[in-house]
């Protein structure tokens, strides 16, 4: 019985070595990609935390100018005084810091405006805002309808309450606005 | 010792030169696979690692070779001072043969 014992543990011990021997380079390569994953990582890791400590140290990007792509069925003096008006609106942007704005106020600050040209009501509608230090907005202006009022929004019934609908007077609402973006943060939703 | 016993003496020491390279880097091996290590460099680290010292105990501890070669340079035995060097030219060999064989199975690395 001991030989036999003796035998049994022989042959482990080789089936183990002849199994090992049959796998080692395969062990091997896998140890070596294995260590070569672990300097990767930790040059990875090292450049992510650079990366972050860099970020967390960039200065603040402020918005240095807000231009205005308006498209629809105008003619040049109806767009340039569009652009002026929805010009006054945005200026209170510049300056502004671009972290600190709110996407959906800044949207709701034209969007669906009724502006007033020469006795006729236009409404403006905005397509898409880049918020960068070059803000871009891209806006269509349609005739409005009769009876249509700012308050119809569906950007949000505080966008649509504190922002006065005339634009000579929304230097100071979008200053308020975003004033109290400040406070929230909130992701990106056209409406 | 007769010149039979010698042979034998001589293909003894070889083998377990050979038997202590071979098996110790082989089961070494096995052990650093099951440890997360490089199974074949721990191979051949231990196959050099392991050639002198496979020497040593295919010779059965230095002190006795040593007396025999201070016997045989101090009283001039020239014929046993012949035998231990072929003794440990034997060991030598095997240990050797043994790291040859480990070189060889992963030298395509």
């Amino acid at each position: 019985m001991p030989r036999k014992l003796g035998l049994l543990f022989l042959g482990i011990i080789a089936g183990g070595l002849l199994v090992h021997l049959f796998h080692a380079a395969r062990l091997e390569k896998i140890y070596w990609d294995k260590e070569k994953l672990k300097v990767e990582l930790f040059e990875t890791t090292e450049r992510l935390a650079r990366g972050e400590a860099l970020w967390a140290d960039r200065p603040a990007e402020k918005v240095s100018s807000v231009e205005l792509v308006i498209t629809g069925e105008l003619d040049d003096f109806e767009e340039l005084e569009l652009q002026r008006q929805a010009g006054e609106i945005t200026a209170p942007l510049i300056g502004s810091v671009l972290e600190e704005l709110e996407p959906e106020l800044v949207v709701a600050l034209l969007h669906r405006r009724k502006l007033t040209l020469e006795g006729k009501d236009y409404r403006l509608d905005v397509n898409w805002v880049v918020i960068a230090p070059r803000t871009r907005f891209n806006l269509s202006v349609s005739p409005a309808p009769a009876g249509s009022s700012r308050a119809k929004n569906r950007v949000g019934e505080g966008a649509a309450s504190f922002l006065p609908p005339q634009p000579s007077a929304c230097g100071s609402a979008l200053t308020a606005a975003v004033s109290r973006a400040h406070g929230q943060k909130k992701g990106l939703r056209f409406p | 010792m007769g010149k039979e016993n010698f042979l034998v003496t001589l293909l003894l020491t070889f083998c377990v030169a050979l038997g202590v390279n071979l098996g110790g880097s082989l089961l070494g091996s096995l052990g650093a696979a099951l440890l997360n290590r490089p199974p074949l460099k721990t191979m051949h680290e231990l196959a050099a690692e392991l050639k002198i010292w496979a020497l040593v105990a295919a010779l059965g501890g230095t002190f006795g070779v040593i007396r025999t070669f201070e016997a045989g340079v101090l009283g001039r035995h020239i014929g046993d001072l012949t035998r231990q060097l072929l003794v440990v030219g034997c060991a030598f060999l095997g240990a050797h043969l043994g790291y040859l064989i480990i070189m060889s199975l992963g030298s395509h690395r």
